[in-house]
Order: structure tokens, then C-alpha cells, then sequence
């Protein structure tokens, strides 16, 4: 156990109108990990990741980074968000500037890097995300994928300990969603520490090591995939369904057609070999 | 105007040295104010028009379209320069009367609306080449070059980007009123043009918002810092340049 990057005590949030978006939600996320948030909509899975960015200041409760509390003057935040990086649901919204490449820029730029170290990181996170190509283009002439990749090279650039991906896969086809999630794993096997939000099951099965479930602001479990996801029950009180892989594995198991003593598959190919008289 | 975006970052010259264009079009544009001569104006409107056509490749009919523009308001403006009221009748090439007054178009104010109509040409070819052959961040690197204060310089590219914002969520909101006959009548696109205004409004100001907080959330601090980009200078390029003054030149020389 590497120790826990964020530590989370009695956070709430209530938005202006008066909607509870956390109620007293208590969790710790640990450091190198790929974690899932999960939850249904309206769960609190967006407001809980403004409050980790300082971008939203919570009612009550504590935000820790590395044992540290989370403060909210100018320099504190500053720190914090060089260090914590976000990617938005919609690209739309992130993508300001009128090319790739200054958009890529505007990050490790206002982190007060040189020119030559700066333009380093550009070149980095461009060949990562696969987006070197665009690099002269307005964010206009993308296309709603390639503005994910960009808006996920525009936080990579200023690299962050943590990355945090809100609904990273939304509204993207199957094509783009694998090489988003491939990336994600690539971002991760690198030492920083990925979380992502998202209501699909069978993709935070697949992906995450660490699972958080929040239902209407609260805490509803965390832990391993493999745990988490076999308590059918909670998860359909969240609004989510078990992972189809899992369902499959529990019912072959229940029928005895599983070997004796094994453990929840992740891979299709883990369940075939965990078959009885396979070959 | 998207057309015009598109072939800005699509073209030949897209790669080519933004100075270098930047220096040939005010190169054109000067001399052909200086001069004020139809000649030099004919020369330059040619040279462009055939660089713009044949060299950047831009389509007859779009061009064309694009000269038409402003055409609403040169055509006018020249008429009114033309016109001499009362017109002397030994200078008069046409002659109207209207009532006791004889309106008409004498030969001096002929000539001068002739050259006022030639310069605007050719100042419009030269603005739409640069227009045409520069994609926008092309032309931020110039503005920031030329030494304009940061904030205007910023507030040109945000404003840029929000334009094509703006009307993608315009768009949005006319196609789903559309669907559901929301321009079936009349009344139906008063009322529909109606809240479309209101929620371009509030669809703004929630996105402004949102961009707000993306921007913070990468350290933003009040500026937009920029990677300075390099570009190549090509020798070739300066020669034409050379050479179109050389031409422009020798054409002021000339008179019909």
C-alpha cells in the first residue's frame, strides 16, 4: 500500500438552490491507482471532483492532499490545481484557444515554465494522446473525439500527480472510448494516479483497481472491483447494474460449471479459462 | 464567413512566413494609396486576383462572392461621389434632369469615382488575401508582433473562438425548435426566434462559466500566456514582394 494521495473527512455541498450534491461523504483514494467513481446521475460525482480542483469550496468537511489540508487561498490553489488536473465532460467547454498547440501550451505556461521546457511537455502530451497531426487546427475543426484527446493533452501537459477524467468515455463511439480508456491506462502506468467518473459497470470493472459507489452524495462502498461489484443488491439501489461479465460468472458458478475456489474473472478470456473441462 | 475560416487554414500559403504575408499585403495596400493612381490600383487588383485564384487556389465563384460583399456599400458611395448637382453641361458625360434641377455625372467626378471604386478594389483583394491565406492564430502572432497590449490581442482570439461557440449553440437550439415546427407559421418563428435569443442567452452565460472554471482549473491567473512560434523565412517569397513593388512602381508611371 503506497498510503492514501486524498483523503476525504464529512464533506458537504449544497448548490445554490438548495439541491444536497455531497452529504457528508467520508472516502480515501489511493496514490498510484487507477480508481472509478460510480455512481448514478445526480449522484454527486462532478461536484465531488470541483471540490478536489478547489474550484467549488464545500459547506462543511475536509479535503486532505498527501496528509495535507486543503486550503483555499491563491497560492494554495495554485498548487493544488499544478498538481491535480481535470478533464471536463464536455471538451467544448475547455477548449478556448485558436489552436491545438496553444491550447496544449496555456497550462504549462501558467505554470511559469521556460519556453524550451514548455514547448518539452507540448510535444509530450500531443504524442501521447495521438493529436501531434492537429496541432495547427482551430478546436472548431475537430471532431467531438478529437477534442477529447486534446482536452485530455491540455491537462496531461502540466503533469499532474493526479489526473481526474469526468465521464471520460460520454458521448464517445466504441473506437474512441477504447483508445481514451487505453490512454488513461497508459497515463497510469506511469505513476499518476488516474480517476475517472462514470456509470457504466462493465467499463469500471474492466479499468479500475480502487471502486467507489456514491448514491445521492453518500458514500455507498469502495474497495476492489472484484468486491464491490458482487454485492448485486447495493448496486442496484445506486441505479447500476452488476458488470455483465460478473453476472455471467456468478451464474456459470452457481450452476457448477466454474473450477472450485476461483476468483471473479476481469477479462473475457480469464472466465473461458476458468471453465470446467475447457481446453 | 465559416467558408473564409476554412480556407484560411487550408491553403497553400497556410504554412508560409505570416510576416511575409502580412508585409506583401500592406505593401499593396500602401502603394495603392499612395500612388492613387488607376493603374497601380488595376495592377494590384490583377496580381491578386490571380495569386488569390490561381496560386492559393480559392474558387472563382467563392471569390467572387466575397467581392460582391461590399459592393452594397462601395457602389453607393461611389454614385454619390459621380453625381454633380447642377452638372455643367460642357463637362457632362450623362445628363439628368429632375424638375428645375439638372442632376448629372461630369467627367471629373467620373474620373474621381473611377479611382475611388479602383483603390477600394484593390485594397479589398489585398485585405482578402491576407484574409484568405492566414489562418487566426497566424494572425494573433501578428498582432502580438505589431506590439498591440496583450488584452486586446486576447480578447480578439476569445472573441474568435466564442463565435464559433456561439453559433454551434445557436444552431443546436434552431434545429431542435425546428423539429418540433417551431418555424412551421409565421407566428410559430416570432415566438421560436423569441426564446432562442433567451437561451442563447442563458446558454452562454452557464458555458462562460463552466469555461471559467476549466480555465482556473489549469492555474489561470488572469492571462493567456502563448508559446512563441518560429517560422520560416522563405527568399523566394521576398522576391515577389520585390518584385510586386517593382511593378507597382513602374504601373504609377503610367497613365491612361
Amino acid at each position: 500500500m503506497d498510503g492514501n494521495i486524498i483523503e476525504i473527512r464529512d464533506l458537504s455541498y449544497s448548490y445554490p438552490d438548495g439541491t444536497l450534491a455531497l452529504q457528508g461523504l467520508s472516502l480515501a483514494m489511493p496514490e498510484g491507482k487507477r480508481i472509478a467513481v460510480l455512481g448514478a446521475n445526480g449522484s454527486g460525482k462532478t461536484t465531488l471532483f470541483l471540490c478536489l480542483n478547489g474550484l467549488l469550496r464545500p459547506r462543511q468537511g475536509k479535503i486532505f492532499y498527501r496528509g495535507e489540508e486543503l486550503r483555499y487561498d491563491k497560492k494554495s490553489l495554485l498548487r493544488l490545481r499544478s498538481r491535480l488536473g481535470i478533464v471536463f465532460q464536455d471538451p467544448e467547454i475547455q477548449l478556448f484557444a485558436s489552436s491545438v498547440r496553444q491550447e496544449v501550451a496555456f497550462g504549462p505556461l501558467n505554470l511559469g515554465l521556460e519556453e524550451r521546457e514548455a514547448l518539452v511537455r507540448v510535444e509530450e502530451a500531443l504524442c501521447l494522446t495521438g493529436t501531434k497531426d492537429l496541432e495547427q487546427k482551430a478546436p472548431h475543426m475537430l471532431s467531438y473525439g478529437q477534442k477529447k484527446q486534446v482536452a485530455i493533452a491540455s491537462v496531461l501537459a502540466m503533469r499532474p500527480e493526479i489526473l481526474i477524467g469526468d465521464e471520460p468515455t460520454a458521448w464517445l463511439d466504441r473506437q474512441h472510448a477504447c483508445r481514451v480508456m487505453e490512454l488513461l491506462h497508459e497515463i497510469s502506468a506511469k505513476g499518476t494516479t488516474v480517476i475517472i467518473s462514470t456509470h457504466d459497470a462493465d467499463l469500471a470493472y474492466s479499468w479500475a483497481e480502487e471502486v467507489i459507489v456514491l448514491q445521492k452524495g453518500k458514500l455507498l462502498s469502495s474497495g476492489p472491483p472484484e468486491h464491490v461489484f458482487q454485492a448485486g443488491e447495493m448496486l442496484a439501489a445506486a441505479g447500476l447494474g452488476q458488470p455483465l461479465l460478473l453476472q455471467l460468472f456468478l451464474l456459470l458458478k452457481g450452476k457448477g460449471y466454474i473450477l472450485e475456489g476461483a476468483a471473479a474473472p476481469r477479462t473475457p478470456e480469464a472466465l473461458a479459462g476458468l471453465l470446467k473441462g475447457g481446453s | 464567413m465559416f467558408m473564409l475560416d476554412w480556407y484560411a487554414h487550408n491553403n497553400r500559403l497556410k504554412d508560409a512566413h505570416p510576416g511575409e504575408k502580412a508585409v506583401f499585403v500592406f505593401l499593396c495596400l500602401g502603394l495603392c494609396l499612395f500612388f492613387s493612381r488607376e493603374t497601380v490600383s488595376l495592377a494590384a487588383i490583377l496580381l491578386l486576383s490571380i495569386l488569390i485564384l490561381f496560386y492559393v487556389k480559392i474558387p472563382l465563384g467563392f471569390y467572387l462572392k466575397l467581392l460582391c460583399l461590399p459592393f452594397a456599400f462601395l457602389l453607393p458611395g461611389c454614385l454619390a461621389v459621380a453625381l454633380e448637382l447642377p452638372v455643367m453641361p460642357e463637362t457632362a458625360v450623362l445628363i439628368l434632369p429632375v424638375g428645375p434641377f439638372t442632376l448629372g455625372i461630369g467627367s471629373a467626378g467620373l474620373s474621381l469615382a473611377v479611382n475611388l471604386l479602383l483603390r477600394s478594389l484593390a485594397a479589398l483583394c489585398a485585405l482578402y488575401f491576407l484574409a484568405l491565406t492566414t489562418p487566426f492564430d497566424q494572425l494573433g502572432w501578428l498582432l502580438r508582433r505589431a506590439k498591440l497590449p496583450p488584452a486586446v490581442v486576447e480578447l480578439t482570439a476569445l472573441t474568435y473562438r466564442f463565435i464559433f461557440i456561439l453559433y454551434a449553440t445557436a444552431q443546436s437550439i434552431y434545429t431542435a425548435q425546428a423539429t418540433r415546427l417551431g418555424y412551421a407559421s409565421r407566428c410559430n418563428a416570432l415566438k421560436s426566434l423569441g426564446s432562442l435569443a433567451a437561451g442563447l442567452l442563458y446558454k452562454s452565460f452557464y458555458r462562460s462559466q463552466m469555461m471559467h472554471a476549466g480555465l482556473l482549473s489549469r492555474c489561470y491567473e488572469g492571462t493567456f500566456p502563448t508559446l512563441k512560434t518560429y517560422y520560416a523565412f522563405s527568399p523566394r517569397n521576398w522576391l515577389f514582394v520585390c518584385g510586386t513593388v517593382v511593378l507597382l512602381v513602374a504601373m504609377a508611371q503610367f497613365s491612361f
